[in-house]
């Protein structure tokens, strides 16, 4: 029984130490969703051009959460060490809307839909990308909104917000995303 | 047997070499990657969704793309896969054990089976179909949800041991055209073909039809019936089964459309039901049948969610059953039919409240327009009456939850249901404590209680004469403790102790036409504790495994029951394949020894299973699956129905298919 034991498992260590070396592919119920909305934020930052004076090279990237404190906390340790295009990202919670005007990215979660409907009003027109995981935030101004499907997470992206902000989305980021207008 | 640890050892070794390598992490994942990773939510536990980490339950769940790879073609073959869960197959169905609880001649009724959160077990014998006769392709599966422990306080009946809600795929999930052909031994053939899109108005429609013919082991040997004049104890031929799913699913805008179409035909190797054993003239058969058509409405109102949902279910089947009589003379055949229809309406409301809560209400209800049973001979005989009991009947039901966030680390959450049946009223609670420390970890406390209503088939006076059920009960208690580690390696320990009482339970009863009766007797005591953990390693390498320790004991007698194995170890290890998106995936299961009715014991047994996807150009795919690689040879108990004692079950078996898919995009 042992002789057969090797034959039959032989080639499949063989096949598996192979397969070290092979294309990735990823899935599965082993991450967070907080960790996982962390990294399409930080996605969302890495396809997104915010106007030279809003953002100078080296400037640090000012990433803001309303609402939602723990979810700033996960934020915060997800981009430590991992800047973009020489942007350290940095995550502060924000508690009026005064502040969020000085965010580059603004992540609104757990409020009211009211208030959220409102912080979106406030900074239409400025280079702020607004997103959030709240229902009909894009809808109502938002500039991107994750959403479960699914099980898996996808985006919505306000084309007529961005528009209007001076923000440049790249085309890979808006071929994945269900553009809504309005 | 020996060489089982041997095997488990293998695997092992096998992760930790695995393990070793760095671990991908969510950083380096491109935005592709990230949308293919699942979120972690479960729909079944509260009937909304919410993160698995502040569900009131421990949760497992497999989603479309672990079926695809490892190769999955049943239920039952998806079940096994599980933490703490085990299946027994008697060559006719296939039963889900669970916590311990896997009483053979069970007919599954003790576990919830939904279909997108609708209840899909019969009407006359309360069965969870799980097996080819479950009237679904898991390949129209987005995601299977496993939510253990008792959940009545939301469903009500059979939800005593678990709950299984099968997600089924959109348009937007097919997104295109798929035919796929597959053969293996045992003269096996399948065909599927299915069509999905979601279009640019928002219109989402799926539609997938599939057709599986097997000709089973074609001499089936059971020394229980080793006799001159039943053929040396040799089935010839008697194994074979076909079936047909068929499935469409229609959103559009708030109204989304379910109606499903599933017929298995199977003929039943074993004699039972003290059938006449290898008949070849009228072999005993069943045929199984479900239709389904479920509308649900639901809207977003503010912050609040209204879903309302009517749904109406026809199960409808039958089994020939031939007799010897007489030796020389013609078998008398007998033929059962059993008719259930159900329709059913359904509203529910969840919403926030000030104070950080989320109230969750609803009402049901049921009409059981049909719970027909009959059964005739082909001649009439003295002692051997035609009968027909048909049954109908209503019940309602109000059920509330509500979750509070007292605090950012702390979730109290509480729920009852009111159960009324023309028979009977029921109440039942269940309340889970849940402390996040940080958003990686969980610890919950549950409390549960669950009931079982006796069903149309332990009603049936002409079999079981008139007995007097109630329904049974159970209440558990569960402690859970969930952690994520590094965004990729995620551990789950849970304990669990329940009481299940008034158990309906089969006893001898020489006045009833089986020679058996039901009474509410069983009295059980277990508990039980599970490990389980999940990684993510370099390259894409997913890895899974899980052990559960499992003590269930019959209250009365003190001794462990019958069909339930002590230890269970899982592993499944998904591998990328030499191309892009081709996989390799190993499973391997293993159970300790379970003792049968007659009180034998049957060996430790561990099966292991692969699956290989090879991409062929950009349409074509090509699909490998050995089940039972290394041939071990092994039984599950066999039931009061059947002569003996234990059922063998299939040695190694492979498929090989070719699916071609044109993308609509």
């Amino acid at each position: 029984m042992l002789t057969f034991l090797t034959r039959g498992k032989l080639p499949l260590a063989i096949l598996c130490a192979g397969s070290l070396f092979c294309t990735a592919d990823a899935h599965g119920q082993d991450v967070t969703e907080s960790s996982l909305k962390a990294a399409f934020i930080h996605n969302f930052a890495k396809f997104t051009q915010w106007p030279r004076e809003v953002l100078p090279p080296a400037a640090p990237l000012l990433a803001c959460v309303l609402g939602d404190a723990a979810f700033g906390d996960v934020l915060g340790s997800y981009v430590k060490g991992h800047p973009i295009d020489g942007h350290e990202i940095n995550v502060s919670h924000v508690a009026s809307q005064e502040a969020a005007r000085s965010c580059h990215i603004l992540y609104v979660s757990g409020v009211t839909s009211k208030g959220a409907a409102k912080v979106v009003a406030d900074l239409n027109g400025a280079p702020v990308l607004t997103l959030s995981d709240m229902d009909q935030f894009a809808q109502a101004g938002g500039m991107a909104q994750l959403y479960v499907e699914d099980g898996r997470i996808r985006f919505k992206v306000n084309i007529d917000s961005t528009q209007s902000s001076r923000l440049q989305f790249s085309s890979k980021l808006l071929a994945l995303a269900t553009l809504i207008k309005k | 047997m020996t060489i089982m640890p041997i095997r488990a050892f293998v695997v092992f070794a096998l992760l930790a070499v695995a393990a070793r390598a760095q671990a991908q992490q969510l950083p380096e994942l491109s935005l592709e990657e990230l949308m293919r990773i699942d979120a972690g939510r479960v729909f079944g536990a509260s009937e909304r969704m919410q993160p698995v980490t502040e569900a009131p339950a421990s949760v497992s769940f497999i989603t479309a793309e672990d079926i695809a790879r490892s190769g999955y073609r049943t239920l039952a073959d998806i079940l096994r896969g599980v933490r703490g869960l085990y299946v027994t197959d008697d060559r006719n169905f296939s039963f889900l054990g669970a916590r311990g609880f896997g009483t053979p001649g069970d007919y599954n009724s003790r576990i919830l089976l939904l279909v997108n959160g609708h209840r899909v077990n019969d009407n006359v014998f309360g069965q969870a179909e799980i097996g080819a006769e479950f009237g679904m392709d898991p390949a129209m599966f987005e995601r299977v949800e496993i939510i253990r422990g008792p959940a009545s306080a939301i469903y009500g009946d059979s939800a005593f041991f678990a709950v299984v809600n099968v997600i089924t795929r959109t348009g937007a999930s097919l997104d295109g055209a798929s035919v796929a052909v597959e053969a293996g031994n045992l003269n096996t053939a399948r065909t599927q073909a299915s069509l999905g899109r979601r279009f640019t108005n928002g219109l989402d429609a799926a539609l997938s039809g599939t057709y599986e013919r097997s000709g089973g082991v074609e001499r089936l040997y059971f020394p229980a019936f080793d006799a001159p004049d039943t053929n040396a104890g040799v089935a010839d031929g008697l194994d074979g089964e076909r079936l047909g799913q068929f499935y469409s699913h229609i959103t559009f805008k708030d109204l989304t459309i379910t109606g499903t179409y599933g017929e298995r035909q199977r003929h039943v190797p074993t004699a039972s039901f003290g059938t006449a054993f290898n008949e070849q003239r009228s072999p005993e058969q069943t045929t199984d049948r479900h239709a389904l058509i479920d509308a649900e409405y639901a809207r977003s109102i503010g912050a609040a969610r209204l879903v309302t949902r009517t749904s109406y279910d026809r199960f409808s089947g039958y089994g020939i059953y031939p007799f010897v009589l007489e030796a020389d003379k013609p078998s008398l055949i007998g033929r059962n039919d059993f008719l259930g229809t159900r329709w059913s309406v359904e509203t529910r409301l969840t919403r926030p409240l000030p104070g950080r809560h989320v109230l969750t209400l609803g009402a049901q209800f049921i009409d059981n327009m049909h719970q027909d049973q009959q059964a005739h001979y082909s001649q009439p005989e003295p002692g051997f009456v035609p009968y027909i009991e048909n049954r109908s009947s209503t019940q309602h039901a109000l059920y509330a939850e509500d979750e509070f966030k007292a605090a950012r680390w702390l979730i109290l959450n509480a729920g009852v249901r009111y159960d009324h049946y023309e028979d009977f009223r029921r109440l039942t609670p269940r309340a889970a404590v849940i402390v996040m420390p940080s958003h990686t970890q969980s610890f919950k406390y549950l409390f549960g209680s669950a009931f079982r209503a006796p069903n149309a088939y332990e009603l049936n006076s002409f079999y079981f004469g008139v007995p007097n059920l109630r329904p049974e009960s159970i209440d558990t208690h569960e402690v859970v403790w969930e952690r994520y580690t590094n965004d990729r390696l995620r551990t789950s320990v849970s304990g669990y102790w329940y009481q299940a009482d008034h158990l309906i339970t089969l006893r001898p009863d020489a006045a009833t036409f089986l020679g058996v009766t039901y009474a509410n007797a069983g009295h059980v005591r277990a508990k039980g504790l599970e490990l389980e953990a999940q990684m993510r390693i370099k390259k894409g390498i997913r890895a899974l495994v899980s052990y559960a320790l499992q003590s269930a004991a019959d209250q009365d007698s003190g001794d462990r029951l019958t069909n339930s194995p002590r230890h269970m170890l899982k592993a499944r290890v998904t591998l990328p394949g030499p191309t892009v998106r081709s996989s390799l995936t190993i499973e391997v299961q293993s159970l300790s020894s379970r003792t049968t009715l007659a009180g034998s014991v049957l060996p430790p047994a561990a099966l292991a299973n692969v699956t290989m996807i090879q991409p062929a150009g950009r349409l074509f795919e090509l699909v490998g699956t050995v089940r039972n690689l290394f041939n071990e040879q092994y039984a599950d108990p066999g039931s009061s129905a059947n002569l003996q004692d234990s059922i063998p079950q299939n040695s190694r078996t492979f498929r090989i298919g070719l699916r071609w898919k044109l993308s609509s995009k």
